[in-house]
């Protein structure tokens, strides 16, 4: 059976195939006919079924907005003002959230059902949607910046060629005036646990200019490294606690990498990285969600996020591969 | 009234200008004693390396002696303001790193020994230690032109003069190491 793309309008085949494109995605295409098309099937009857709910919800919530408004509007000049703003208000938030429930089930749907198989090709790596990355882990860095509320979800975690890892996305809120709270941080984080333990401390910083720099060194008992790679010393500001053990570290070939992942992840994202002890701690602040289901009108059998998917991953396990941290060299 | 106020800024800029030249010297010493570390864990290795090698080695006894006698010479200790002692301590370094290169090219030949886990084990630890190698030398050079920078920039000069603080050289790659890899040498 052709199922229509509503975006395109152009048909889909019902049995949809995956070709592998980049070196990284050898072996994909057995894994996508044995292991992950049987759910790409089934979450694609399901999300057919939820797009006709929605598309019926539409049709029966969104005439209803006129009374709620009417009604509103009625109490606010007749009665309570206030009162009316809120009610027309909860109530508008109600059926919002009516009209948008097929669209929530879906997604979760899709984050159970097909992420949590796709991330098996990589080995011994699971997801869950609602755990995140100890706060343990945030406390004791040296790249997060002070924060009240820590939000966390989508968490992945496992080994990767032996390297324990764990990812997930991230929202830190900070209070604000009349403790009102506003977001500081929004996007990926990445916690590797590496087979050699560091001396010292390194981070890597965004570059904040002369002042900002200079202002953020003055209480730090780290020291700025100055490195030879020009583009990477305007982006980013480096420091350490020894000097020897951050070049070793920060090689040309780990530089590009990191660049790599930011570009994979969101060109205009920032990201960051601190090795402390016998862990990597990297951030990328992006606006773009990794293990979101597409729109519901796009079909699950669409193997373009896929593909994006999986050049994200390569981005991360390529930092692993660049610093060999899956080996053990006796250091 | 004016004059004194002139002479003490005078011997501010001048005191400002000398603590930063010690500053920087002693920078550059300490970063040079970075890689003496790390060439200290290389020569450490050295010894463990050539004892599994000439199990195997039979042919190659003069290279093993000849890494013996250069691991000796490297460790010599040198007076790091010395400038000639400085090159002649890289060079003799180069010269041991190249042998050490030519002995794990020459394992390639020796199959029972490129396998074994031991070998295995000390080219990976070795090639790790020539990395921090690697870290350190560029430690070293970021110090050396902080220092070289200060030493050769008026007024900086003056005071460099003043006190016989001279310009460190760099730690540059040797003429063997520029030259481009001949495959057909290797594989003959």
């Amino acid at each position: 059976m052709d199922i229509p793309d509503v975006q395109t309008n152009r048909p889909i085949m019902a049995s949809a195939t995956f070709v592998e494109r980049a070196p990284y995605e050898k072996g994909f295409a057995d894994f996508f006919e044995k292991e992950l098309k049987g759910h790409l099937q089934k979450a694609e009857e399901g999300r057919i079924i939820l797009l006709e709910e929605y598309k019926h919800r539409k049709t029966i919530g969104y005439p209803l907005y006129i009374p709620i408004i009417l009604l509103a509007g009625v109490i606010v000049l007749y009665a309570d003002p206030q009162f009316g703003l809120f009610a027309g208000i909860g109530l508008g938030a109600l059926l919002y959230g009516w009209i948008q429930g097929p669209v929530h089930k879906y997604r979760s749907n899709v984050k159970e059902g097909i992420i949590a198989e796709l991330v098996k090709f990589f080995g011994e790596l699971t997801f869950a949607e609602s755990k995140k990355i100890s706060e343990k882990i945030l406390e004791d860095s040296g790249i997060i910046p002070s924060y009240t509320t820590y939000n966390g979800s989508d968490y992945l975690s496992g080994n990767y060629d032996g390297v324990p890892m764990e990812m997930c996305e991230v929202e830190l809120k900070q209070k604000g005036n009349k403790d009102r709270e506003f977001t500081i941080f929004r996007g990926e984080m990445f916690n590797i646990k590496l087979k050699k333990t560091f001396k010292g401390k390194t981070l890597v910083r965004k570059d904040s200019g002369f002042l900002g720099n200079a202002f953020g060194g003055m209480f730090s008992k780290l020291e700025k490294v100055k490195l030879e790679d020009p583009k990477f010393e305007k982006e980013f500001e480096v420091c350490g606690s020894d000097q020897v053990e951050a070049r070793y570290l920060l090689t040309t070939a780990f530089m590009e990498r990191l660049l790599t992942l930011r570009d994979t992840f969101d060109k205009d994202g920032t990201i960051q990285c601190e090795f402390s002890n016998d862990h990597l701690f990297i951030t990328i602040a992006t606006t773009r969600d990794l293990f979101e289901a597409g729109p519901i009108e796009k079909s699950c059998l669409d193997t373009e996020d896929i593909h994006t998917f999986l050049a994200q991953m390569e981005s991360v396990f390529q930092v692993i591969e660049v610093l060999k941290l899956n080996k053990y060299t006796g250091l | 009234m004016e004059i004194l106020i002139l002479l003490i800024i005078v011997a501010a800029i001048f005191y400002a200008l000398y603590v930063g030249l010690i500053h920087k010297q002693n920078a550059a010493k300490e970063s040079f004693s970075g890689i003496d570390v790390q060439l200290k864990k290389r020569h450490d290795l050295i010894p463990n390396v050539l004892t599994i090698a000439q199990k195997f080695m039979d042919h190659e006894k003069s290279l093993l002696t000849e890494i013996t006698a250069l691991r000796t010479k490297a460790e010599s200790p040198i007076d790091p303001t010395n400038d000639d002692s400085l090159k002649q301590k890289f060079a003799a370094e180069a010269q041991l790193d190249s042998k050490m290169k030519s002995l794990f090219v020459a394992v390639e030949n020796y199959p029972t020994l490129k396998s074994d886990t031991v070998m295995v084990q000390a080219q990976q630890t070795y090639n790790e230690v020539e990395e921090h190698i690697s870290a350190a030398r560029r430690f070293y050079n970021s110090a050396v032109t902080e220092l070289n920078n200060a030493v050769k920039v008026f007024p900086g000069s003056i005071v460099a003069g003043m006190l016989a603080i001279k310009e460190m050289p760099y730690f540059e790659a040797t003429e063997a190491d520029r030259k481009e890899v001949n495959a057909a040498d290797i594989l003959k």
